[in-house]
């Protein structure tokens, strides 16, 4: 599978990244140095959007023809795009803290967000409790289906209700709200930020093959 | 005999079983009147405050009674194996998803009546004419309730610690539902009648995907392994 990025790429994506955000990319001309954390806030939140999209997609294509494959790379995109909201809120509380003057407002971004990461968690917590493989497959790619409806709430929140969080300032109608230079730099982050999700996706559908495989061989024969 | 009848005929099913023995909607309706009396008790003797929390204690309430209720009808079919029979003698088993989403729908409605009641004299809330929407919007609140919790009730029916992980799996993708129908009763309850279409037509969203989702996938997530 020549597709998927090497390791090595991952590092050197994401290693320059941060070099570029820390030290390259000039402060934001309002926030300052604390602007920076968006260049690891806005990817991760965005990457977790595409990892339940992957989630969701792998899901219907596990229920349509049953090959695990499939469930493999749903469960290990959701547990990468768990991290990922983790991250997000995270990031997103130190922000708030340094420009909100609070880690946590229940603004409805950040709630949505948090219900968000409890639906996944509860996606794989049920998962962890089905010992029949392909019950458990059918069940994860259900609730994976069913899970994914919370995502556009959560990206439509900031325009649905008034809170403090920010609307969209580069997927927007009309030309992104920020600095050219800034706004490279973010992109770059995002792409980083892919390669490296593809290659911890990778790496985790091994690991779960792996499990697999050891399970069958130790289910006992006849 | 036609899905729907196999489904009226479980829906009947069920709600005799609940008529007869009266444990789900009685520990419901004590779980909800706890609830509405802690909360009380915490917020204090502020009845300006309470009516304002109202709508949302309501449907605490209401998600927790909902719980009491699934569990205790997922009980009765998995006892005796009675499930593995229905799953064996049904010509299609998506009847048994219409069925539960039937007698979860009047059972909800009907409790989240009986705890509006409850709210009226505990919280002091002095209801207007235009409150009498409430009835119409428990129906579809109900409904919509029922489709995701027949659902998630067939994705973690045989898994273990079942009664802790159906509050996990349920109450996070109950959250837009919790949303609209605490804004919708809130418009009510206020005079904003103008402002309830708008999270009405979210609750018939919301309840057509859950149904939807239900029906597709209801077989694959509840077939035995």
């Amino acid at each position: 599978m020549k597709l998927w990025p090497p390791g090595w790429l991952a590092a050197l994506a994401v290693g320059s990244t941060v070099v570029a955000g820390l030290f390259l990319v000039p402060p934001d001309a309002a926030q300052g140095d604390i602007q920076r954390i968006m260049y690891v806030h806005v990817p991760s939140a965005w990457l977790a959007y595409l990892a339940f999209f992957v989630t969701l997609v792998a899901s219907l294509l596990y229920l349509r023809r049953g090959d695990l494959r499939y469930d493999r790379m749903a469960v290990a995109s959701a547990e990468i795009g768990l991290i990922l909201t983790g991250l997000a809120i995270v990031s997103g509380a130190i922000w708030g803290k340094a420009t909100w003057g609070k880690w946590w407002d229940w603004d409805p971004r950040l709630t949505t967000t948090a219900i968000l990461f409890v639906v996944y968690a509860g996606y794989l917590l049920i998962r962890q409790s089905i010992a029949d493989r392909r019950r458990r497959g059918r069940v994860g790619a259900t609730f994976g289906i069913v899970g994914f409806l919370n995502v556009p709430v959560v990206h439509f929140s900031v325009l649905w209700w008034r809170g403090l969080h920010q609307p969209p300032t580069v997927i927007r109608s009309g030309d992104p709200t920020i600095d050219h230079v800034l706004l490279i730099e973010l992109l770059a982050s995002v792409v980083s930020f892919t390669i490296l999700y593809a290659w911890l996706l990778r790496r985790r559908m091994d690991l779960e093959a792996t499990r697999d495989a050891a399970a069958l061989a130790l289910e006992p024969r006849g | 005999m036609s899905i729907l009848q196999d489904a009226l005929l479980l829906a009947r099913k069920d709600l005799l079983i609940e008529i007869r023995a009266r444990q789900a909607a009685a520990s419901a309706m004590a779980l909800a009147i706890i609830a509405l009396v802690l909360v009380g008790l915490a917020v204090g003797p502020q009845p300006d405050r309470l009516r304002a929390l109202a709508p949302a204690l309501v449907w605490i309430a209401l998600l927790y009674a909902a719980i009491a209720v699934a569990e205790r009808l997922e009980r009765t079919d998995r006892s005796d194996d009675a499930f593995g029979g229905l799953w064996l003698v049904l010509e299609d088993r998506r009847s048994i998803y219409i069925g539960r989403v039937l007698s979860l729908s009047i059972a909800l409605g009907l409790l989240q009546l009986a705890i509006w009641a409850v709210a009226v004299l505990l919280l002091d809330l002095r209801l207007k004419p235009e409150a009498m929407a409430l009835v119409p919007l428990a129906g579809l609140t109900a409904v919509t309730a029922a489709s995701a919790v027949a659902l998630v009730l067939a994705l973690v029916s045989d898994v273990g610690h079942r009664p802790l992980l159906l509050p996990v799996a349920l109450l996070p993708l109950l959250v837009p539902t919790f949303l609209a129908g605490v804004q919708a009763s809130a418009a009510v309850l206020d005079g904003r009648a103008g402002e309830a279409p708008g999270w009405v037509v979210a609750l018939l969203i919301e309840a057509a995907l859950f149904a939807g989702l239900g029906l597709l996938t209801f077989e694959t997530a509840a077939s035995p392994a």
